[in-house]
């Protein structure tokens, strides 16, 4: 048995990446994830009856990260942490120069379409691939039908393939080239 | 899963926990089975290399660095307090009969207050909030606006009605209290502390405020304070002590550069340095409510060093035994020193 303390400690960074994966403030997870344990410190008995801890905690978060967000009426406020967070963004992706410029070009173009998925794909998407999540954790998570996340995440996939399809017409010689690169 | 790899579609690929080490934390070992994996099955090559992107770009999107375990020990720490104050706190929306029955007990406490005729400055403004310490305890408080109280042994804080931004901020104390008051920078509202006879106004500042018997001290710590009794009025600046005596209806006492002053029981423990042991006996009564009987009185007068826990007199005797050299015989609340 976790203390709640070491459930903190290792749940904090993972906690905090879903949290960005649904709301692009770290700010307003990481407070999100404060109360939360608070409230658990309050209510220890909460966290000794769960079965599945991952599934439980991204519940919680993703619960009261939505009546945060719904707490910060203040539109101006939101569209000034978009605008930061698009320049953050951008600034990171220069930097993260990669050797290819093919690649560099796919990464440009992928972060793009992740920023261009609705919040529901990227959420799905981040649970399933990131986090490594079942279809039936990931419907406990969101609250619905197993059918639902899938349907979620081959859409997403698809808006995130288009490269891929483009791709498949090289030939596949220079595709092996470039694959060396990774090696 | 037992599906070979070759028939893997990109979804099955990118969330395969063997793929993913290899793209992102590569072993020699997978190095080599996924090179072989391609010499085999050149024409996954495309959906390897998809694959490894997505993973890779993800990973990118999704970063938010990592926490290291101090920060993680610090950001924890502050849950545990903010945990310790919300469970002094009284529930902020009570059910209906709670709310029924804290209005009740409120009207009667009050009622006995007034019975007891004592407390006729509460009854002159009502306070809803009530705060109270036993012997040899001592709480922590957060108030509305921010600003930290800690309340000593055997006493009772109460909290004016309103606590709006831009009202007067207000409370009452009987008995000790230690206050960090937080600064109002836009609004610029008072903060006003009420005990017997005096009135302390604040801005934003640490201060101590002691009122036993019927001796009130205000000793300043940081910032600076306006005191006001009912006939004189005070501007104090760090390091000042007044004394006010409500018997007397006056200021007794005015020291300044005052560096010894003892709030070290706000932080739990009561340091005690150089102070004679009648000092020292005389606090241990306060906060824990006995009575001491001293056989040798001798040793009153000599000083002493010693670091006593606020809430735990069990330790704080045997503390005692030892620096006096005196066994201590305890019956009930009379402790007599042989």
């Amino acid at each position: 048995m976790l203390t709640i303390q070491e459930v903190y400690e290792q749940y904090y960074d993972r906690l905090l990446r879903y949290g960005y994966s649904i709301e692009r403030d770290l700010d307003l997870v990481h407070d999100t994830i404060q109360d939360l344990f608070v409230w658990f410190m309050m209510n220890p008995d909460k966290l000794e009856k769960v079965q599945n801890l991952d599934v439980y905690l991204l519940k919680c978060l993703r619960r009261n990260l939505g009546s945060a967000m719904k707490q910060m009426k203040n539109k101006e406020t939101r569209a000034a942490l978009y605008m930061r967070e698009e320049i953050r963004k951008t600034s990171s992706v220069e930097a993260h120069m990669i050797a290819s410029e093919q690649e560099q070009e796919d990464s440009t173009w992928l972060q793009a379409q992740l920023r261009r998925l609705s919040p529901d794909q990227r959420e799905v998407i981040f649970l399933r691939f990131y986090e490594n999540l079942s279809y039936d954790e990931i419907a406990e998570i969101r609250a619905v039908s197993k059918q639902v996340v899938r349907n979620m995440v081959f859409r997403a996939l698809k808006n995130l393939r288009r490269i891929g399809k483009k791709k498949n017409q090289q030939p596949l010689k220079e595709i092996y080239g470039l694959l060396s690169l990774f090696f | 899963m037992n599906k070979p790899y070759y028939s893997y579609t990109l979804e099955e690929l990118a969330s395969d926990p063997y793929f993913k080490e290899w793209v992102l934390d590569p072993t020699p070992e997978l190095e080599q089975f996924w090179e072989e994996f391609l010499q085999k099955n050149p024409q996954k090559a495309p959906l390897v290399q998809e694959a490894q992107m997505l993973i890779r770009e993800l990973n990118r999107y999704f970063d938010v660095g990592e926490t290291n375990p101090q920060q993680l020990k610090v950001y924890f720490d502050e849950v545990r307090q903010r945990a310790d104050r919300e469970m002094l706190r009284p529930s902020k929306a009570p059910t209906p009969t709670a709310n029924l029955l804290i209005r009740w007990s409120i009207a009667a406490s009050i009622a006995l207050l007034i019975g007891i005729g004592a407390w006729v400055w509460l009854a002159s403004s009502p306070a809803r909030q009530l705060y109270a310490t036993e012997y040899g305890e001592w709480e922590e408080i957060q108030l509305p606006d921010g600003s930290i109280v800690k309340l000593n042994a055997d006493s009772e804080l109460s909290l004016a009605d309103t606590w709006e931004e831009g009202t007067e901020r207000k409370v009452w104390l009987k008995g000790e209290a230690y206050f960090e008051v937080q600064k109002m920078y836009e609004t610029g509202t008072k903060f006003i502390v009420v005990v017997e006879g005096v009135s302390v106004e604040v801005l934003g500042t640490s201060f101590n405020v002691m009122n036993r018997g019927e001796k009130t001290e205000v000793f300043l710590e940081e910032g600076s304070i306006r005191l006001e009794t009912a006939e004189e009025e005070a501007l104090m600046v760090p390091g000042d002590l007044i004394a006010y005596s409500s018997a007397a209806k006056q200021i007794v006492e005015k020291r300044t550069g005052v560096k010894d002053y003892n709030t070290t029981w706000k932080d739990g423990v009561l340091v005690f340095k150089e102070d004679t042991v009648a000092q020292i006996i005389r606090k241990i009564e306060e906060i824990y409510g006995v009575e001491f009987q001293i056989r040798d009185d001798s040793i009153l007068n000599s000083s002493t060093t010693i670091r006593i826990p606020m809430d735990e007199l069990d330790i704080t005797l045997p503390i005692l035994e030892r620096t006096l050299g005196r066994n201590i015989q305890r019956q009930d609340d009379l402790l007599i020193v042989e």
